[in-house]
């Protein structure tokens, strides 16, 4: 039942004329993942009573405001033999305070780990994937891409998405606007995901934005039709050139196949309010919600149902400045800041105070990740499902996780997630926070990060995924989080 | 898409539940009973736990321990522990199957001796295994059930390091072997030149052509358009129709419409007021040849002129009204872009000789950031492709045949033939190699005299890709991003204890503030002086350029040069009217501003200006914007900065000629003292560039590993595999120095770091640079102490351990050590070919090495690209 039921200006006409086609069809599940780069503190995600929980399960000592999860035992959250879960208010946690009414659409999952991404800088495709990059080749296909290629997300026939997903990020250091270093089709086959703003709104919202833009679709049939036709007709003298050539003409047919469906996408947006092009050159948050705004358009009016975003993914986060918004931080790199994050033995005096200061301008920043992504989650609470009485938020699952575990150079122990939305697809929120044994003291009740993929890519969309990832023997248990999911 | 679709049977995990007591003598195991199952070594049938066990201990070893630089194949690590190479693993000695507690490889899995752990991580909680349980268990069991191999299709073997290569095979031809067919990739800038864009505009840069694979630019070649890519790529060349390309040389129909005369070729076509039924079709077919010639710069194919001439009719016959003829010309100019003759430039496609037109856009690319189409009538060419006139006329000629093509590369190369590098006159233009985009400065004074930090560049330059090259390959164009704090610390010019005067001082703020140099942010700024990266940019051109004419060896001149481009100093009264004299010291103590030590306008702080003859810092006003970022590019140095340049007119044409008349032009040129500077590697720009955040920080690690990869061609374990905590421990008020011995040395805890594979590779190389700071600044003192530049490093290729006194002598040594200049020379391969060396390499790589005895880079360029193996291409 929804609350609140602003709708976008012609908005829900757009979106009921691209849908209606598929009204009584299986209604569309969407997933939207965003990575933090290098890792966030998870003590923004901690409620009061989860502090509460954890300090008493440590025999009364709290969880200390520094420190870390896993291979040196710093932090844990005590002995535990089942996952615990707690039902406190969501919104005592630094970075949910905004979170208002959809705290109960929300739920927080802690104690995962997932070892076998190596942790230090970054787990570039391993989060996603529950595999190890190994210089800079994917181990496996993320499950951002597993999710696309299902037909119950993707859609068929009139409900297909013309893209499969739409992937952005953010990197202030890249000479380029495109980036392989998150998401991946399979073992050594990374996916593109878009690092520039207006390249992203250029590709998911532009052809929807204007007349220009949807004229621009019309003219790129014949541009495809005849590179197609030189790509079919051309010999590659070698087994290399030839797999260019293959790549190429690959990616055009798939472009093309799509594009009437792009057609019929934009056309059907005529009219609606939608995001204006962003500007370049924008500090790294307000650069992450220009990518929010153009993913929640992307969602709501059906260019695709899978989204990935992340800022400073891949080891793409040490040039990052955050800019004035984040006080201390301005004028720092983020990388040598990360590297001050957490105290050392001999701090005192004006140092501890740096780091306090340096301490609470991260959760700002982290808090800010999270409001970018409930940005998306608002826009679609507040958008109905065509042929359902739940709102589109009921129909997408939101994720937001670390790309590196519990910050910089982490082992790989903690991957604090906050998840929203899903209720029609069988994921259970209700403002819980679920805190499983971790790692350090959980022995066979331990779980891993790719237990929750596995939930995701399993029985929330009725598929049988026995295993996900290549842990191989490192898997503590098999299956999904059974807490998490409603089985019926 | 593929899943993991393998049943794990649910597994009985025992814990380690104690440590292991560990034999008095860990060497290979030789002998001992063999469980039953693993009697014949592994040639039995295997059991389905066997097989599993087999794909998951292969899966952890590979992950965990084959890694570039640690256990990879042909690694210098042994053993090889590549998931495909278990069989080799499990007879190599370090295994016994079956017996697992005898096994050194799980003894060095479970040590607590931190020498000897295996895999290097991070010290444990007191009682706690290094490794992680499981990932033991896991090892342990694939042991004790006989160590089974050959149960499972062993998975494709990781990439090969480059670096674990023999750099003596590297260099010894047996066989020759020609280079493969290929399709060479157009890259960003290059792209973008021929589209007819600029580089500085934001949506022309946002094209997917410079994401590359590899550690060079150049290895994007061998890559290819996906699905996202090509979508980018489409919406570049649609967006790209409502930018404005600054001037008018740059817009597209350029190729067609002479902006400066107006006059505009093929009117039959080109004229809105021909109707589309009154174009005939000897003009359709002329106007396609020609389009097509300047966007392929070769002869189209008749595949190609096909397939756009149909293109054209079709959007001719759509074509809505005569109004519409420029739009439909656009979208036949775009569609070319697809061909994949104009994505991809062709090497030996045909197989067998590479053809004329080739060889044409070889060259192009060895020198330029443009194609070897970048002509536009009557307009002169770029001068690193004015080649390319006697080029087409042979070509016309019919006299490039193979020994016509290298004497072609012949000429090219020729430092006194004015292609690859040389020295501009003193009359403009200047820096005309600089100029971004088409035509001749004379043509176009409009868009030079914008641009008049140009005429304050050097007059020395190298051809941009070979420019490129050097600033790749030294990895410096970053410096302007990285924060410093208080880039002066430890120098001369560290005039303020932070403890004395309070926690921030303005100096330090300006510092650090000045260390940013963000082009567009102010105009102003980038204006009046070129940055550390520009200036070191010129720096090498001047030391290439005069060793190839003088006949001195380049590379020693690369590690030995002192004459560095340097930046003028900011003058107090640079614009008229501002206030000097003030009292750095006091003015940073006084609150209120007193007039005579500070600076009457509040707006204005007291910066350091220049060093007086008595040692004191003269101050003068200004406002902490772009004067303090100026201010930062001329400090670094010890010795005094040099002269002002003072115009108080910095707009129009004048000022350029005011600049290149200007004596103080040639006093930019500093010959710093040879106890403070030798080469590259000693220049602000690389050290800071390769420097840390702090002054203390761990500058040399930073710089060590450079010089590992760089300079000795071996490769250190990436730190994306390490689980560590990498932190520099010790008094984070003590030199960085001491805090590296207190995290590495012998009495540290972390002394995993140190063992061979990390940090023993790095930190010696990275010490003698101690004598400078985090920004480049020769260090006054160190945290009370003298400056200490002493290191021995004791893994130096070729000689073992090398004692020396600081980075001036390390620098001398590198200049004269011949492992280093094989590995420069590999490092140009990698560049200018766009890829990896490999042994099938090695006779062009020796001629390259006989090429360069000498010293001449253009030489060993020369020897790459005239090669037999360059010319004839066969599938290898």
């Amino acid at each position: 039942m929804m609350n609140r039921r602003h709708f976008l200006m012609g908005a829900s006409v757009g979106i009921l004329a691209a849908r209606s086609a598929s009204a009584a069809a299986t209604p569309p599940r969407r997933f939207v993942f965003m990575l933090s780069g290098n890792g966030f503190d998870g003590r923004v995600l901690m409620s009061q009573q989860m502090l509460q929980f954890a300090q008493a399960n440590r025999g009364g000592v709290p969880i200390s405001d520094l420190g870390r999860w896993g291979e040196d035992g710093a932090v844990s959250y005590g002995p535990m033999t089942a996952p615990q879960i707690l039902s406190g208010d969501l919104t005592t946690a630094p970075a949910l305070v905004n979170l208002g009414n959809l705290s109960s659409k929300s739920c927080v999952v802690l104690g995962l780990s997932s070892r076998i991404t190596g942790g230090s800088h970054a787990a570039s495709h391993g989060v996603l994937s529950s595999t190890r990059t190994i210089a800079g080749s994917p181990g496996g296909p993320t499950l951002d891409a597993v999710l696309a290629a299902l037909p119950l997300v993707r859609g068929t026939g009139d409900a297909r998405t013309p893209l499969a997903a739409m992937r952005v990020g953010y990197d202030p250091d890249a000479a380029t606007t495109i980036a392989y270093t998150t998401c991946a089709a399979g073992a050594g086959r990374p996916l593109a995901t878009l690092n520039s703003t207006l390249a992203a709104w250029t590709a998911f919202v532009g052809p929807l934005a204007s007349s220009d833009g949807l004229a621009q679709l019309a003219d790129r049939a014949d541009v495809l039709a005849l590179a197609r036709s030189q790509l079919v007709s051309h010999v590659a003298p070698s087994r290399k050139t030839g797999a260019q050539i293959l790549q190429y003409r690959t990616a055009v047919e798939d472009m093309t196949q799509d594009l009437e469906r792009f057609r019929a996408v934009a056309a059907a947006a005529r009219g609606a309010t939608l995001p204006a092009k962003p500007l370049a050159g924008r500090p790294p948050l307000d650069a992450l919600r220009d990518h929010c705004k153009t993913v929640s358009a992307g969602l709501r009016f059906g260019v695709s149902n899978v989204a990935v975003i992340g800022v400073g993914v891949g080891g793409a986060f040490h040039g990052i400045d955050y800019g004035a918004e984040f006080g201390v931080l301005a004028g720092k790199q983020n990388h040598d800041e990360r590297h001050n994050y957490n105290s050392q033995g001999n701090d005192a005096g004006s140092v501890i105070v740096q780091r306090q200061q340096r301490r609470a301008a991260f959760f700002e920043v982290w808090r800010a990740e999270v409001e970018a992504l409930v940005s998306i989650a608002r826009d679609l609470e507040a958008t109905p499902e065509p042929g359902t009485s739940d709102s589109m938020l009921d129909h997408t699952v939101l994720v937001y996780t670390s790309d590196n575990g519990d910050g910089h150079h982490s082992g790989a122990s903690e991957f604090p997630v906050f998840m929203m939305g899903g209720g029609a697809l069988g994921l259970r929120t209700g403002g819980r926070t679920l805190v499983y044994p971790d790692l350090m003291n959980g022995g066979t009740n331990h779980r891993q990060l790719s237990n929750l993929w596995q939930t995701l890519g399993g029985p929330l969309v009725s598929q049988k995924l026995d295993l996900f990832g290549a842990e191989g023997g490192t898997r503590v248990a098999a299956g999904p989080l059974a807490d998490l999911y409603d089985p019926s | 898409m593929t899943l993991l679709v393998a049943y794990v049977r649910k597994m009985n995990r025992v814990l380690l539940v104690s440590l292991l007591v560990l034999s008095g003598c860990e060497g290979l195991v030789t002998t001992g009973p063999v469980p039953p199952g693993a009697e014949d070594g592994g040639t039995s049938a295997c059991t389905p736990e066997q097989a599993d066990l087999e794909r998951q201990a292969g899966t952890y070893l590979q992950a965990t321990c084959a890694h570039a630089g640690c256990h990879f194949p042909a690694g210098p690590r042994s053993p090889n522990l590549a998931a495909a190479n278990l069989n080799a693993l499990s007879t190599s000695g370090h295994v016994a199957p079956g017996h697992a507690d005898r096994s050194p490889l799980i003894l060095r899995m479970t040590t607590s001796d931190p020498l000897r752990a295996m895999p290097p991580t991070q010290a444990p909680a007191a009682g706690q295994p290094y490794v992680n349980a499981d990932q033991v268990e896991l090892v342990r069991r694939w042991i004790d059930q006989g160590a089974k191999t050959g149960c499972i299709e062993a998975p494709p073997p990781p990439p090969t390091d480059v670096n674990a290569i023999a750099q003596n095979t590297l260099f010894t031809c047996t066989q020759p072997v020609n280079l493969e067919p290929r399709y060479r990739r157009l890259g960003s800038p290059e792209w973008i030149h021929v589209f007819g864009g600029a580089q500085l505009d934001p949506a022309m840069a946002a094209n997917p052509l410079s994401d590359s694979r590899g550690p060079y630019t150049t290895f994007s070649r061998d890559q290819s358009l996906d699905v996202t890519s090509l979508q980018l790529y489409l919406d570049v060349l649609a967006n790209s129709r409502n930018f404005s390309a600054g001037p008018l040389i740059n817009d597209w129909s350029a190729w067609y419409r002479d902006q400066r005369t107006g006059m505009v070729s093929y009117p039959c076509i080109t004229d809105p007021q021909v109707a589309v039924t009154g174009i005939g079709q000897a003009c359709r077919d002329q106007f396609i040849d020609a389009l097509l010639a300047r966007v392929l710069s070769r002869t189209p194919t008749p595949d190609e002129q096909t397939a756009m001439r149909g293109f054209l009719d079709q959007k001719l016959t759509a074509e809505g009204s005569p109004g519409d003829r420029q739009k439909t010309l656009r979208l036949v100019y775009e569609a070319t872009f697809v061909l994949p003759g104009v994505l991809f430039q062709f090497e030996g496609a045909t197989g067998g000789a590479v053809t004329a037109d080739e060889y044409a856009q070889l060259l192009a690319s060895a020198l330029s950031t443009h194609t070897a189409s970048n002509f536009i009538t009557g307009y002169a060419p770029r001068p690193e492709l004015a080649w390319l006139v006697g080029f087409r006329a042979a070509q016309d000629a019919g006299t490039l045949d193979t020994s016509g093509l290298r004497a072609q590369a012949a000429r090219v190369f020729a430092l006194e033939n004015g292609f690859i590098g040389g020295e501009w006159p003193v009359t403009p233009p200047a820096r005309p190699d600089l100029q971004s985009d088409w035509g001749n400065t004379e043509f176009l004074p409009s868009f030079f005299e914008h641009d008049p930090l140009r005429a304050r560049r050097g007059r020395y330059w190298l051809a941009p890709r070979i420019a490129a090259f050097f600033r790749e390959y030294f990895d410096y164009a970053k410096v302007g991003s990285i924060a410093k704090d208080v880039p002066a610390a430890t120098s001369a010019f560290d005039l303020h204890d932070p403890t004395l005067h309070g926690p921030r001082n303005n100096i330090a703020t300006w510092a650090s503030a000045s260390w940013r140099v963000f082009a567009g942010d102010d105009p102003t700024i980038t204006q009046y002086e070129p940055y550390y990266d520009a200036q070191l940019d010129d720096t090498i051109a001047r030391m290439v350029v005069t060793a190839e004419r003088d006949n001195r060896d380049v590379f020693r001149a690369l590690f030995t040069g002192t004459t560095f481009r340097t930046a003028a100093s900011v003058g107090g009264d640079f614009i008229a009217g501002r206030p000097t004299g003030c009292d750095v010291d006091l003015c940073a103590r006084s609150v209120v501003p007193n007039g005579a030590n500070c600076c009457v306008d509040q707006q204005q702080q007291c910066v350091p200006h220049s060093i007086a003859a008595d040692g004191g810092v003269v101050g003068m006003c200004a406002t902490p914007t772009w004067e303090a970022l100026w201010l930062g590019a001329s400090f670094p140095y010890a010795g005094t900065a040099p002269m002002t340049d003072l115009h108080t007119a910095p707009v129009g044409a004048d000022v350029v000629r005011d600049i290149l008349s200007d004596p103080l032009h040639e006093q930019r040129w500093m010959t710093l003292p040879a106890t403070e500077r030798s080469g590259v590697l000693t220049h602000p720009a690389w050290l800071a560039a390769h420097g840390a955040n702090a002054e203390n920080g761990p500058s040399a690690v930073v710089r060590g590993y450079w010089i590992r990869e760089h300079l000795f061609c071996e490769s250190v374990a990436g730190l994306d595999l390490v689980q560590l905590r990498a932190q520099l421990g010790g008094d984070p008020t003590t030199s960085a120095r001491s805090r590296l011995d207190a995290t590495f040395g012998p009495a540290a805890a972390e002394l995993r770091c140190s063992n061979g594979a990390c940090h023993a590779l790095m930190n010696p190389l990275g010490m003698p640079f101690e004598i400078y700071n985090h920004a480049g600044f020769v260090r006054a003192i160190d945290h009370g102490a003298p400056p200490n530049g002493t290191s021995t490093i004791p893994n130096w290729p070729g000689r073992g351990e090398v004692v020396v006194n600081d980075a001036l002598e390390l620098s001398r040594a590198i200049g004269d050590d011949p492992h280093a200049r094989r590995c420069f020379l590999r490092h140009v391969f990698r560049y200018f070919v766009g890829r990896h060396e490999t042994a099938a390499d090695a006779c062009v790589l020796a001629d390259m090495e006989t090429a360069f005895a000498g010293g001449s880079l253009s030489a060993a360029l020369e020897a790459l690209y005239a090669h037999d193996a360059m010319l004839m291409r066969a599938e290898r």
